[in-house]
């Protein structure tokens, strides 16, 4: 046989060449479908935070006013401790010694500015 | 019609054959020939929404010829002393010897020969394609293919005569 016939050997491509296509497409495939499911849990994880987000906060208004109210009723109410605050309140806080009463003053201003001494805020009750 | 994954299996099973012969008898190297057709395939693949079905088999024909310029480009080739066996492992190392010498034959004459002649020799006689697919591949005028393809085999005919 010449070079010239030989040239017109046909060849056999080696094998699996269709198998290992099949598999890149399925393998690039997959991450596209993979992105599917994950940004559809995405989307609904934020719905989810929204909704929650919007749900919570008529509640949390709520709280914000009933807080702000016993903040100003605190600051104005007059407690009978013989105490008197100036610019600001005194709340009595539980004791355990029966002859011994606890008063927490809260100030609007600096203590300087109240002219209210902070021995006045625990006495004994003789 | 966007390219679905059967149409292009299909195409693969139809034009593989030929496509490795083509290749083969540019690149010499049977692993390197699967890898190119793999990534043509994977080439036009990733742009099938672009790619109409019934061109997907021109397209893989000018994908491959233009990836097995570049490879050739990057190896440096046509150098000698590389040609493998191709899948033709013949039991007899005499006829394997013998099949060796005459590839490097034909790839020291498909050298003498320009690019633009060889590449229309090989889809011609290799690849099995008409003078219109040939000339839809290469993009080149159907006229200009066949002139070279009746110059390139004269010449090379010539050539191998005088290896005998």
């Amino acid at each position: 046989m010449s070079p010239f016939e030989s040239w017109h050997a046909s060849l056999n491509p080696p094998p699996g060449g269709l198998e290992r296509l099949m598999r890149a497409i399925d393998t690039q495939r997959k991450p596209e479908a993979a992105r599917w499911p994950r940004f559809v849990i995405a989307a609904a994880f934020g719905v989810v935070l929204i909704g929650i987000g919007v749900i919570n906060r008529p509640a949390q208004n709520a709280m914000q006013l009933r807080l702000k109210d016993a903040v100003q009723t605190a600051l104005t109410t007059k407690i009978d401790t013989q105490v008197y605050v100036k610019n600001g309140a005194g709340l009595e806080l539980p004791s355990s010694t029966p002859n011994v009463r606890i008063v927490w003053i809260a100030q609007l201003t600096q203590p300087s500015a109240t002219g209210v001494d902070s021995n006045e805020a625990a006495h004994r009750d003789d | 019609m966007p390219l679905s994954d059967g149409a292009l299996y299909a195409c693969y099973r139809r034009i593989e054959k030929p496509l490795y012969n083509v290749l083969y008898r540019q690149l010499w190297q049977a692993q390197d020939c699967q890898d190119l057709i793999h990534d043509a395939f994977m080439r036009i693949w990733a742009k099938r929404d672009q790619v109409d079905e019934a061109r997907v088999e021109n397209l893989i024909w000018t994908t491959a010829l233009n990836l097995a310029r570049n490879r050739l480009r990057w190896r440096g080739l046509w150098r000698f002393g590389d040609v493998d066996s191709a899948g033709m492992a013949a039991d007899d190392p005499s006829l394997e010897a013998e099949r060796y010498q005459r590839d490097a034959q034909l790839r020291r004459a498909l050298k003498s020969l320009p690019r633009a002649m060889r590449e229309v020799l090989l889809l011609s006689e290799f690849g099995g394609l008409g003078v219109a697919e040939i000339s839809s591949a290469l993009r080149i005028p159907p006229g200009t293919a066949a002139s070279r393809k009746h110059n390139a085999l004269a010449r090379l005919r010539a050539v191998l005569e005088n290896y005998q």
